[in-house]
């Protein structure tokens, strides 16, 4: 992880931590209401001497505390800085990423469809905040991986009239494997296939 | 080199024509705390410029000069891009004016209100680096509070020159920072937590 990734993870745990103490209530669950502060000042510092002089020799070590600091904050600020810079990663797998928010905003035009390369090709558990404590899962009719990222199924969702906020993270072990859907394409006068009462393999 | 706390002041065009549009920037080279670097960045020419001077004024009113200077302003030789003057014993919010002038006829003038606080950002930065080496000293109330009231001392002089263009305020929270930097030894246990 670099030095202005480590900076661009501060600057977000700022506020991420301010606001867990508030949410946190009585003596903020043990987080010091000093951390925003602190993490800003040596974040300021840190961002000061990297652009004065990155070779310094205590950069490093100075970056590495700061990045500590930041400690349960760390993995959500890479998510909102889209990893925190723009090295390229050494692996191919999109683990990094996860987890990240999308909002209403992030649908195309349909209002159920979400595109996201990354997330092609992984097992996803969707976390929508209006809906108490419920996870979504692939399989369960709320939501259905495509070719360019997900669909959402659910009833009555529409992205383009509805506000929604959906956390998505990758599901490891015995997540249900991606099922990518496809469209049929027929023609009407094909009667095999409309008057089957059969289910259709495709394979 | 880093960004420093800038406000622009004045531009005064003497001339009926643009011929030069009139501007600097200002920075301070890395190591070197008591030099204050000036760049020229006008754009347009006029060959009728044949010198500039600089103004250094305080919030008080007089103006910083390099020992040995008998003048207010310092002498700026219009071949050179760039001047370096050394004359910061400390921080300081500066109103520094630069003037192109035909003999000693004023063409054009800028003015940049400016806070250079390389001292107190530097000592900031090694109590980072103490920290960093010695969490622990994060428990000690002493060290917290005045290294965070250090730290927004700095900000807040820089404030005052950004959004509020108020030198005098911009000074007095870059003194408290410096006397916190100058007196550390009452305010900073270094030790604690060992």
């Amino acid at each position: 992880m670099t030095i202005q990734q480590i900076i661009n993870i501060a600057k977000v745990s700022e506020y991420l931590s301010a606001n867990s103490i508030l949410r946190s209530g009585l003596f903020g669950s043990g987080t010091p209401s000093y951390l925003p502060s602190l993490i800003r000042q040596v974040r300021q510092s840190v961002e000061r001497k990297y652009q004065e002089d990155p070779t310094d020799e205590y950069l490093i070590g100075n970056a590495d505390y700061l990045y500590s600091l930041c400690n349960r904050f760390n993995k959500i600020a890479q998510s909102v800085t889209g990893g925190g810079g723009s090295i390229a990663s050494q692996t191919s797998t999109n683990q990094g990423i996860y987890p990240f928010v999308i909002t209403s905003a992030d649908f195309e035009d349909d209002g159920v469809s979400y595109n996201n390369p990354n997330i092609v090709g992984d097992n996803l558990e969707l976390f929508p905040n209006q809906l108490n404590q419920q996870f979504w899962y692939a399989g369960q009719g709320l939501f259905v991986y495509t070719s360019t990222g997900i669909r959402i199924t659910y009833a009555g969702f529409n992205a383009n009239t509805q506000d929604w906020t959906i956390r998505i993270d990758q599901v490891f072990g015995n997540g249900i494997p991606p099922i990518v859907e496809n469209t049929l394409l027929i023609n009407d006068t094909d009667s095999l296939l409309i008057n089957s009462t059969d289910s259709l393999l495709i394979s | 080199m880093v960004a420093l706390a800038t406000f622009p002041l004045l531009l005064i065009i003497k001339y009926n024509t643009l011929a030069l549009t009139p501007s600097f920037s200002v920075s301070q080279p890395v190591g070197e705390n008591s030099v204050l670097t000036i760049l020229d960045t006008s754009t347009g020419s006029d060959s009728d410029i044949t010198g500039r001077r600089v103004y250094l004024r305080k919030s008080d009113g007089t103006f910083l000069v390099p020992t040995g200077t008998t003048t207010d302003y310092i002498l700026w030789d219009y071949a050179d891009t760039s001047i370096d003057i050394d004359c910061l014993d400390k921080d300081y919010a500066l109103l520094i004016t630069v003037q192109w002038l035909q003999d000693s006829t004023i063409l054009y003038a800028y003015s940049l209100l400016t806070g250079l606080t390389a001292y107190n950002e530097d000592f900031d930065y090694g109590l980072t680096t103490v920290l960093a080496s010695n969490p622990l000293l994060i428990n000690d109330n002493s060290f917290r509070a005045n290294k965070f009231d250090l730290r927004t001392f700095i900000d807040a002089g820089n404030q005052a020159i950004e959004v509020g263009s108020d030198i005098k305020s911009a000074q007095l929270c870059y003194n408290q920072a410096t006397s916190i930097r100058i007196s550390s030894q009452y305010y900073f246990n270094e030790s604690t937590g060992t």
